[in-house]
């Protein structure tokens, strides 16, 4: 079933131009949307929630279309990104104040589930400046999910939190949405946030959402340039198609031969995409059964923790990412001559 | 460019002995107030009904006035801080900010082309019910408000703005409609603005001279009655009245500036 359908939403909010928005959310699922800042996410986050106006387009909420609904009448809940708890309210307080608004079935067992579910029992009587950046966050969540949203929208839900301690609090979260079955519809700049959390992720930039798929998806096949800068760090090359035959494709790029799994006619330009992890970086030349192999010389070493990262140049230039024991097996320095080599399915190609 | 020590040293002392001054210079001549007269005299000025009369007028009529500002300035804040009067936003402040601008005594006489015998509102209470404003208590909380209005109208809206506009929207998505959002988010976040400038509107009310002597000799407030005292008797008693009132406002004022900023 569908929770959440937006079509083709479009806003004017100054400047700045939200563009044709589509895209459904299944029941249960966790849909992030990733983009740089200023990409429009949290206006994107707004517009869903009511809280701009749109130029053209539908947002339908359990096939209910709530269009022109004000926000407080829209079954959704809202985690926004300084998690905005009443400094004024206790804990208690905060989390029972949409029920003074709104009735959803027992009231007092959805608080006692929930304040068992966050383990927030001896915060109750506490008030926001006292509580640590994840028990206030449990408390935002539980003040949106005991309304029972049929959707809940999250702004940048780790932002708050220190780099060590995201992870944890992406997984938390993704547990407490899976357990209780909670759609939710997350936007982040953060790819890591984003591949952790995510059941489907959003690629937004400059107003409009450019691919949508399953977080492996987006990060191994991109659909352009923009996606494929957005998920890390990446080998990009433009080439012209010179033979294709079986699902093979052969690409030139500056005289150089690249192969991947593809469809392309030949003559046709491409965009190549190289994950610098995929690529396997040795000293001497040797069998191999990758079917792309290039040499260069090493032109520099960088730590970018955990890992190394290595330029190489030659004909065409490329980023190695390689742990630092391998650098020491390898024994490789800067100015050394390099071979280099990655398989016909490291390779992703768009044509262009 | 270099860490100058000793000239931080000099900067903070200068400052330091300019704030000093202002300080004296607002505390010296209260203090002097309070001390000079003696207790005998004090008792004595007591003993008059009319002094006593003239500053409970102080008093009660200038917090009539500043629960009157309560009731129209807050809702005129809360629009000011929410930008609702969009290009008109400037022209708004200005009118607002307009009483501090204009010399007291020229405030009475603009009020009384409007509530006086012969003025728009007051000649039509005059003709219809016989009754005349001015020299009433109506014609002195008029004037005290149109004095003391910005004081609670700028505290408000600076409380106002302050707020997170986050925690106004997640009242919104929690079902608040927009009035419970206000008495329940807005009100209390802003509620030590609003007391600040409930308290300044009720100062400023009291110590209103100008505009009320023009609209309302009698019934006497207690500047009114200094200055009465002061052209009619002679300084002496005018100086008791003077520090009896002056008393009065200091306790209230301390007492109730503490209970505030305990909240």
């Amino acid at each position: 079933m569908i929770a959440l359908e937006v079509s083709h939403l479009s806003a004017q909010i100054g400047e700045f131009l939200l563009k044709d928005i589509s895209f459904k959310v299944l029941e249960g699922e966790i849909f992030v949307i990733v983009g740089e800042n200023g990409a429009g996410k949290t206006k994107l986050l707004d517009s869903i929630a009511g809280f701009l106006s749109l130029k053209e387009g539908k947002v339908t909420i359990r096939g209910k279309n709530v269009t022109n609904a004000p926000p407080s009448a829209r079954p959704i809940g809202y985690i926004f990104q300084n998690l905005a708890l009443f400094p004024h309210l206790t804990v208690k307080e905060n989390i029972l104040y949409g029920t003074h608004f709104r009735h959803s079935g027992n009231l007092d067992d959805r608080f006692q589930t929930l304040i068992r579910f966050f383990k927030c029992e001896n915060l109750l009587d506490k008030y926001p400046y006292m509580l640590s950046g994840g028990e206030k966050q449990k408390i935002a969540l539980a003040r949106a999910l005991i309304l029972d949203p049929q959707v809940i929208l999250l702004d940048e839900p780790t932002s708050a939190f220190s780099p060590r301690e995201r992870e944890r609090v992406d997984l938390e979260l993704k547990k407490t949405f899976k357990e209780l079955k909670q759609t939710a519809v997350v936007v982040t700049h953060n790819v890591n946030e984003a591949y952790l959390l995510s059941d489907r992720i959003a690629v937004i930039s400059k107003g409009q959402i450019i691919q949508i798929g399953e977080p492996e998806h987006i990060v191994y096949k991109p659909v352009s340039l923009e996606v494929a800068d957005a998920f890390y760090e990446m080998n990009t090359y433009e080439g012209v198609i010179t033979k294709a035959s079986e699902g093979i494709v052969e690409a030139e790029v500056k005289g150089e031969k690249f192969y991947f799994l593809g469809d392309e006619s030949v003559g046709s330009k491409v965009k190549l995409f190289v994950r610098p992890e995929d690529i396997i970086l040795k000293k001497e030349l040797s069998e191999t059964s990758a079917r792309n192999n290039f040499k260069g010389i090493v032109k520099s070493i960088s730590l970018r923790s955990p890992i190394l990262r290595i330029v190489v140049e030659g004909p065409v230039p490329f980023i190695v990412y390689i742990t630092k024991q391998s650098l020491e097996e390898l024994n490789v320095q800067e100015e050394d001559k390099v071979y280099l080599s990655f398989k016909i399915s490291a390779v992703h190609g768009i044509k262009v | 460019m270099q860490y100058k020590k000793g000239s931080d040293v000099l900067t903070y002392t200068v400052f330091y002995l300019l704030g000093i001054f202002v300080i004296l210079f607002i505390i010296f001549p209260i203090l002097r107030l309070i001390t000079l007269p003696s207790f005998n005299l004090i008792l004595e000025a007591l003993k008059d009904r009319s002094v006593i009369i003239s500053i409970w007028n102080s008093i009660s009529l200038s917090f009539i006035t500043a629960m009157f500002s309560l009731l129209f300035g807050v809702p005129l804040a809360f629009l000011m801080a929410k930008k609702k009067f969009s290009r008109f936003e400037s022209l708004v402040e200005t009118i607002v900010d307009l009483p501090l601008a204009i010399p007291h005594t020229v405030v009475g006489i603009a009020l009384l082309f409007v509530i006086g015998r012969e003025g728009v509102i007051g000649s039509l209470f005059y003709r219809e019910f016989g009754f005349k404003i001015t020299g009433t208590s109506i014609a002195i909380i008029t004037a005290m408000l149109f004095v003391s209005l910005p004081y609670l109208i700028d505290n408000a809206r600076e409380g106002f703005k302050n707020i997170d506009p986050d925690l106004e929207k997640v009242s919104t998505v929690l079902g608040a409609s927009l009035f419970s959002t206000f008495a329940r988010v807005n009100l209390p976040l802003s509620k030590q603005s609003i007391a600040s400038g409930f308290l300044l509107t009720w100062a400023r009310a009291i110590s209103e001279f100008g505009a009320v002597v023009i609209l309302a000799y009698y019934p006497m407030t207690a500047p009114v009655k200094i200055y009465d005292a002061f052209t009619q008797y002679n300084l002496a008693v005018s100086t008791a009245i003077a520090a009896v009132l002056l008393v009065i406002c200091l306790s209230i004022f301390l007492v109730l500036r503490v209970v505030i900023h305990k909240k």
